[in-house]
């Protein structure tokens, strides 16, 4: 066996834990967990002659795992999803267009416990683009706030809030129409 | 005057931002005033943030890390990828 195959090889035993776990939080995503992770030891494999002389693997390897995640939704910015934007939202002075103005939600306070109102809304997020649901999902699986979820991610800082904001409107008009029958 | 006028108000779009700024990372004295003083006057923008924060809420209880035992899960990863090394050489 080449030094190659027995240092990848013991890498594997000794990494796939802490890499499939560093995955599935920033991806939230445990199946896309693995393929990145299975990537990455291909990649590492690959690249074999790169590493020698580097003193820690394991730093290396999460190296490699980062750089895949943050490729992963680079190539989701590419593929926007057709949903409404700010644009339908508001009017050109900034303000809510007529149509678009919240209403009161009733019963607002009791909704969190509400085990069906949480259904509906869980549906409608499955209808949000994937890039979105990353956003929400890395900042609340991981408590960090907005600015650490964009640098793992490659997005600008102002955006982020923008992207929250759309989501939220977009789940807004989804329960209008879903649940509160408006 | 008038300057000092176009500085606080601020428009629904601008304090909507303003409202998800405030439940990630909090905002400015500055920035505070301004959202407070656009809400008391905009019922639109007073529901927006009731129903940003009733989301906000549900994501904070429902997203969490998930808790499982990994076990088998990693040992059948291991597997795999030992498989698919194997591959390379052939």
């Amino acid at each position: 066996m080449t030094d190659r195959e027995s240092s990848v090889k013991q890498w594997v035993n000794d990494f796939t834990g802490a890499l499939y776990d560093r995955a599935c939080y920033k991806l939230g995503d445990d199946e896309l967990a693995k393929d990145l992770v299975q990537e990455t030891f291909m990649a590492a494999y690959e690249n074999f002659g790169t590493f020698e002389g580097r003193s820690n693997a394991k730093t290396w390897l999460m190296s490699i795992l980062n750089y895949k995640i943050i490729d992963h939704y680079r190539r989701q910015l590419k593929n926007p999803v057709m949903s409404e934007n700010d644009r339908n939202f508001f009017d050109d002075d900034g303000r809510w267009k007529i149509d678009k103005r919240p209403g009161p939600w009733e019963s607002e306070p009791n909704l969190l416990d509400d085990m069906n109102f949480v259904t509906a809304l869980r549906a409608c997020m499955e209808k949000l683009p994937a890039k979105w649901l990353a956003a929400i999902q890395l900042k609340y699986m991981s408590g960090k706030d907005g600015t650490d979820v964009c640098a793992d991610m490659g997005i600008a800082p102002a955006n982020y809030w923008q992207i929250i904001r759309r989501a939220k409107l977009n789940l807004r008009e989804c329960l209008n129409k879903n649940w509160f029958k408006l | 005057m008038n300057r000092v006028m176009d500085n606080i108000m601020i428009s629904c779009n601008s304090a909507t931002i303003l409202v998800e700024k405030r439940l990630d990372a909090g905002l400015t004295l500055s920035e505070r005033l301004k959202l407070r003083l656009h809400t008391s006057m905009c019922s639109g923008c007073t529901n927006y943030q009731k129903q940003s924060l009733l989301i906000h809420r549900v994501w904070q209880r429902d997203i969490m890390p998930p808790v499982t035992d990994n076990t088998l899960v990693l040992s059948d990863l291991k597997t795999t990828i030992l498989k698919r090394l194997e591959m390379f050489n052939e």
